[in-house]
């Protein structure tokens, strides 16, 4: 049984994940059907997957049955494990076939070959909204950004680039620079 | 898998993260990986607003393309440089509109999504024109050990903290208002 009273670090969580038999997820109350990393951690891991329904796993490959065991009110949850805990030949064929699809398919080194084949489909082309915005539009996004990320250097240099372009497009930025900088504030209080 | 990606480079923007070294990993087993992040690992570090365009001027090669992914580094010039963008988005349940309002500086956006079909309704109601929604993903070559597994996946999010290195805000207004 997961200890759920203390937090474990990425290393000790790989160590619970191959130590389990059986992983239940259950997700985030506002998005039950979240195809989130726990799911992938655990299928990877080797463990058997029960899992709320409808899950977003049916969306990109995985079957009921075949890849996961879902469950459609937790009240089930205590049988299932029963079940798969008394039957270790159909929770180990379908762990076994949950986990040769996660290390087939998703895997970083395949998210890396899909960023790369994405771009070399479209040879390079540029798509970017921005490249036809003005200065102005284009600063104040720097500037939302570096306020958002709280970098008060980076947004006061860019305010003062957009001081430069007018003080209109300076003034615009202002309060975006004043409510990082109350964040700030507040974070170190 | 293409080999022409084996003679690809790829500038990768990218801070401290799981997510993040992991794809550095990947993508090094495919190509060149120009690295442009903090010194955390020992790698080159870059100011949070430095111009990508001089950037590429220390580099011997030209990347085919930059990669971005971070919530701590935006290079200036990202509009005017001639190479494709791109910009991925991890885990983007928090600030979603906020981070998709800045990927508009990128040629291309990926999203790698914990919420999928939630994130995806929200991400293609912007109507980019490159976009690539990713599924969460699993490190293969850590989870394959026999013993003594030792990362797994995550997000790891730095505390915002007010260092003394930081202007105060007048000072900065007044840095800004010349």
């Amino acid at each position: 049984m997961n200890e759920w009273w203390r937090w474990h670090d990425p290393k000790e969580m790989a160590q619970v994940y191959r130590r389990s038999k059986i992983v239940v997820n259950i997700s985030r109350d506002d998005y039950p059907q979240d195809a989130n990393m726990r799911v992938f951690e655990a299928m990877a891991g080797g463990a058997l997957l029960i899992t709320g329904l409808p899950t977003e796993l049916t969306e990109l490959g995985f079957q009921e049955g075949k890849h996961f065991v879902g469950y459609h009110d937790e009240r089930e949850i205590e049988d299932l494990v029963r079940y798969y805990l008394e039957h270790p030949q159909e929770r180990l064929c379908i762990a076994e076939a949950a986990r040769d699809l996660v290390l087939k398919e998703h895997t970083y080194d395949r998210r890396a070959e899909t960023i790369i084949e994405t771009v070399q489909q479209h040879n390079g082309e540029f798509f970017a909204p921005a490249r036809q915005w003005d200065n102005e539009k284009v600063g104040l996004t720097y500037l939302r950004y570096y306020c958002s990320c709280c970098l008060l250097d980076c947004a006061f240099e860019e305010l003062a680039q957009l001081r430069r372009l007018g003080y209109r497009a300076a003034m615009k930025g202002f309060p975006l620079v004043l409510r990082a900088f109350a964040v700030r504030l507040k974070a170190s209080l | 898998m293409n080999s022409q990606s084996n003679t690809m480079t790829i500038a990768f923007i990218h801070h401290h993260g799981l997510v993040e070294q992991y794809l550095h990993e990947a993508f090094a087993r495919r190509c060149s990986v120009i690295h442009w992040g903090s010194d955390e690992w020992g790698l080159y570090n870059v100011k949070s607003n430095a111009s990508i365009l001089k950037l590429l001027e220390r580099t011997a090669v030209v990347p085919s393309f930059i990669l971005h992914c971070s919530d701590r580094l935006l290079p200036h010039d990202l509009n005017r440089v001639a190479i494709p963008t791109v910009c991925l988005l991890v885990d983007v349940f928090v600030g979603l509109p906020s981070r998709l309002r800045w990927a508009m500086l990128f040629d291309y956006l990926c999203v790698t999504l914990a919420l999928f079909q939630f994130s995806r309704e929200r991400v293609t109601r912007k109507s980019f024109v490159c976009l690539l929604l990713l599924a969460q993903a699993f490190l293969k070559q850590q989870i394959k050990k026999k013993k003594g597994v030792s990362k797994l996946d995550g997000w790891e999010q730095s505390k915002v903290i007010f260092s003394d290195a930081e202007h105060v805000l007048f000072r900065g207004l007044l840095k800004s208002f010349g």
